[in-house]
């Protein structure tokens, strides 16, 4: 009998080589020779403690200039917030840019792990998690990524680079940078996260909505994104759909009730079964709609 | 200071595999030769012997292993090696070389504190707070303490202390206005 052995189980901590590459195309190479991008490395101890196995080298993303800081743009009549992947989760709540133009984000990033966490974490490593509290958010707010496929550089959806994932999970990608357009006058948002206890936590689901109105009872467009956990993060297009072409009363929250309970994909794990995350997201993303609907001044 | 721990393994990678680190502890600059992804809790505790450090989780949710990197509350759990490469930290022990800190008086007149194990790292973080914001509202504090856990107390005492701490640098600051 052949027995092939697992190199990966011999592998300790301390053998784990760590590469400093200072340009992309550098780190993009030790990428294809097998190696793993780390940021602040947080998520990687993490899984590593929990047993997931060791990678033989680490691609130190510090280095890399071109993945730091945050800039506004203007092009025509558009603007956007422009923020480098390496830009730490505390960085995006401090910075003024994110807070004047992306109030959304930075709630999010609020709920995300503790301030001592979000002083390592960036924002960059978050969304490459798959599983970020901020994806929900940037989902909402239509967030744009530029990435490095192999020599190309790609502008793609964040919604896009998800559904490309899921297809292709072990695609070798580099995420330079996050662009998110400027919160508009009038528009409203807000965020929730709920987990097994008020201190920072992993989130049983986390939801968020950004919206505007254009009269007491009917709203011009909302954008709504379901994620936390693992649940795979997702707009919910059907329930934004109804609610942009009908007028809000009761009987519209019934409905909207069942179908999001019937649009959000989630799963169950030893304490928590699927049907409990799907019903605690419903419930709440109905009172935060009641809540739109019952605010005059919105 | 060079701490060679790994010499006497027969393992040459690990021996290979190692770097040379410059890192101001506790305002002392050291030069150590260690694997890169060697963690700073465990230089702290295990080669410095600087135990106040406490080490729990080891993932970064409770707090007990928190320490001032460049001014900025982390967890040293958390924190490889290569990581730490030029940084200034400060521990537990660096906080009170000489007296208590004014956060550490209000600890013990307040009774914050009762196995003291997570008592280090609360202190880290708050002193953390404290140098930006010697003013939080009550809601700042607890969302600067929510990655500290404390299973004895129950944080009353911790919100008391911290309470006690504000309204002494308050009068503090009154007295100096007044002069």
């Amino acid at each position: 009998m052949i027995t092939v052995k697992n190199e990966m189980a011999d592998i300790k901590k301390s053998d784990i080589l760590v590469e400093h590459p200072r340009l992309i195309q550098d780190a993009m190479r030790l990428r294809e020779l097998g190696g793993v991008f780390i940021a602040g490395g947080t998520l990687i101890q993490l899984n590593w403690e929990f047993g997931q196995p060791l990678s033989t080298t680490l691609i130190n993303l510090e280095p890399i200039t071109e993945l730091k800081g945050v800039e506004y743009i203007e092009r025509g009549d558009s603007s956007f917030v422009e923020i480098g992947a390496l830009t730490t989760i505390s960085e995006c709540i401090e910075n003024p840019i994110i807070n004047e133009h992306a109030q959304l984000l930075v709630e999010a990033c609020k709920k995300i792990a503790a301030p001592a966490v979000r002083n390592r974490a960036t924002l960059g490593g978050n969304i490459a998690s798959g599983i970020g509290d901020s994806i929900p958010a940037l989902l909402v707010l239509d967030a744009e990524l530029t990435i490095r496929i192999q020599d190309e550089t790609k502008v793609i959806k964040l919604w896009g680079l998800l559904s490309l994932l899921k297809d292709t999970p072990q695609l070798n990608y580099l995420l330079l940078l996050i662009r998110i357009p400027c919160q508009k006058k009038g528009e409203q948002a807000f965020f929730k996260k709920v987990g097994r206890r008020e201190a920072f936590t992993p989130a049983l689901v986390t939801i968020c909505a950004q919206w505007r109105r254009i009269s007491a009872k009917r709203l011009e467009y909302i954008g709504i994104a379901v994620g936390g956990g693992n649940n795979d993060p997702c707009r919910l297009i059907v329930v934004e759909k109804i609610l942009e072409t009908n007028d809000f009363d009761e009987n519209l929250l019934r409905s909207l009730y069942l179908e999001i309970v019937d649009e959000i994909n989630s799963y169950s794990d030893p304490f928590i079964t699927e049907t409990y995350r799907k019903h605690v997201a419903a419930n709440l993303l109905v009172a935060e709609l009641m809540n739109i609907f019952c605010d005059k001044e919105g | 200071m060079k701490i060679d721990r790994f010499e006497n393994s027969t393992n040459d990678r690990i021996l290979e595999n190692k770097i040379a680190l410059n890192i101001t502890i506790n305002g002392r600059l050291y030069s150590l030769i260690i694997p890169p992804t060697y963690r700073l809790v465990d230089l702290l505790r295990k080669d410095l012997e600087l135990t106040g450090t406490k080490i729990s989780c080891e993932i970064g949710r409770c707090g007990s292993c928190s320490v001032l990197m460049n001014g900025n509350v982390v967890n040293s759990c958390l924190v490889m090696a290569y990581q730490a490469n030029g940084m200034v930290i400060e521990t537990i022990e660096q906080v009170s070389q000489e007296n208590l800190h004014p956060i550490q008086q209000a600890f013990l007149e307040e009774g914050a504190l009762q196995c003291g194990y997570c008592t280090p790292g609360m202190v880290i973080a708050l002193k953390s707070l404290l140098d930006k914001n010697n003013q939080p509202t009550e809601e700042e504090v607890l969302d600067y303490l929510c990655g500290n856990l404390c299973r004895c107390t129950g944080y009353n005492g911790i919100l008391r202390a911290v309470q006690r701490y504000k309204n002494e640098s308050s009068a503090i600051f009154d007295n100096k206005t007044l002069e």
